[in-house]
């Protein structure tokens, strides 16, 4: 009797470790995590190439109300530094698509936004927070990563974006 | 008997801890808290009947504040 439950016991307990597998996504030798350029990529239309570019891109929703705080600062920054190779792709994870339309049409934002409903890529990347935002340099490397916005740490990322740009591609 | 009540609780204790991973993710990610972010869902969501409240608590209870926490619900904070 005891020798069965042993057994049972045993089982159950193997599948109980089995289960915790599935629940593990990530597995050995597995490569470098996504960045949020590539992810951003495919959405992107031909004509929008950022290589060679510092670019800044910035997962956002029309609830979020750091984001809207964000929004005039990405703008100014778009409208110093664009002709200089400074890309802006914003990422809007609304699932009301209209709401979304609505908070672009009152911030009047001219840099490439596009839409993922979804989240895929937001899960891809595993956000933490709204807004979250990606600095990448010119060569692509990842530069940093900001959770929220905070006005009194705008002046410390746009000369971080300056000297990206003043960096040239040494290739 | 006793070893079989052992056993018992042994596997009482794997479920226990088991169970506990159903706590590993709670609720919706950061990007799905738009239904959450509304007014509505606030837990005090009625601005006046609030400001009311508090006018009541403020001045015949000399007390105030202890409400929840204020935010749009981005998990920013």
């Amino acid at each position: 009797m005891i020798a069965r439950v042993r057994s049972t016991l045993a089982v159950l307990s193997l599948a109980l470790v089995g289960l915790s597998v599935i629940g593990e996504e990530v597995s050995a030798g597995e490569v470098a995590a996504p960045q949020a350029t590539d992810l951003v990529k495919p959405y992107l239309p031909d004509s929008l190439s950022l290589d060679g570019k510092v670019v800044y891109v910035d997962f956002w929703a029309s609830w979020c109300v750091p984001c809207r705080q964000s929004f005039p600062w990405i703008e100014e920054q778009y409208d110093l530094y664009h002709k200089r190779g400074f890309e802006v792709v914003a990422v809007n994870v609304d699932t009301d698509h209209e709401a979304a339309l609505k908070f672009l049409e009152a911030t009047m934002a001219t840099f490439p936004v596009i839409f993922d409903s979804t989240g895929s890529i937001a899960e891809q990347l595993g956000l933490q927070a709204m807004p979250t935002s990606y600095l990448y340099g010119r060569d692509g490397r990842l530069v940093s990563e900001h959770l929220g916005f905070r006005p009194e740490e705008t002046d410390s990322l746009e000369s971080v974006i300056f000297q990206l740009l003043e960096e040239r591609t040494s290739e | 008997m006793k070893q079989l009540r052992l056993i018992a609780g042994l596997a009482l204790a794997m479920f226990a801890v088991a169970g506990l991973s159903g706590c590993a993710t709670m609720g919706p990610q950061v990007w799905e808290r738009d239904v959450l972010s509304k007014p509505e869902m606030q837990m005090d969501g009625a601005v006046q009947d609030r400001a009311i409240d508090d006018h009541i608590y403020f001045s015949k209870e000399a007390s105030s504040g202890g409400r929840s926490f204020g935010g749009g619900g981005c998990g920013c904070n």
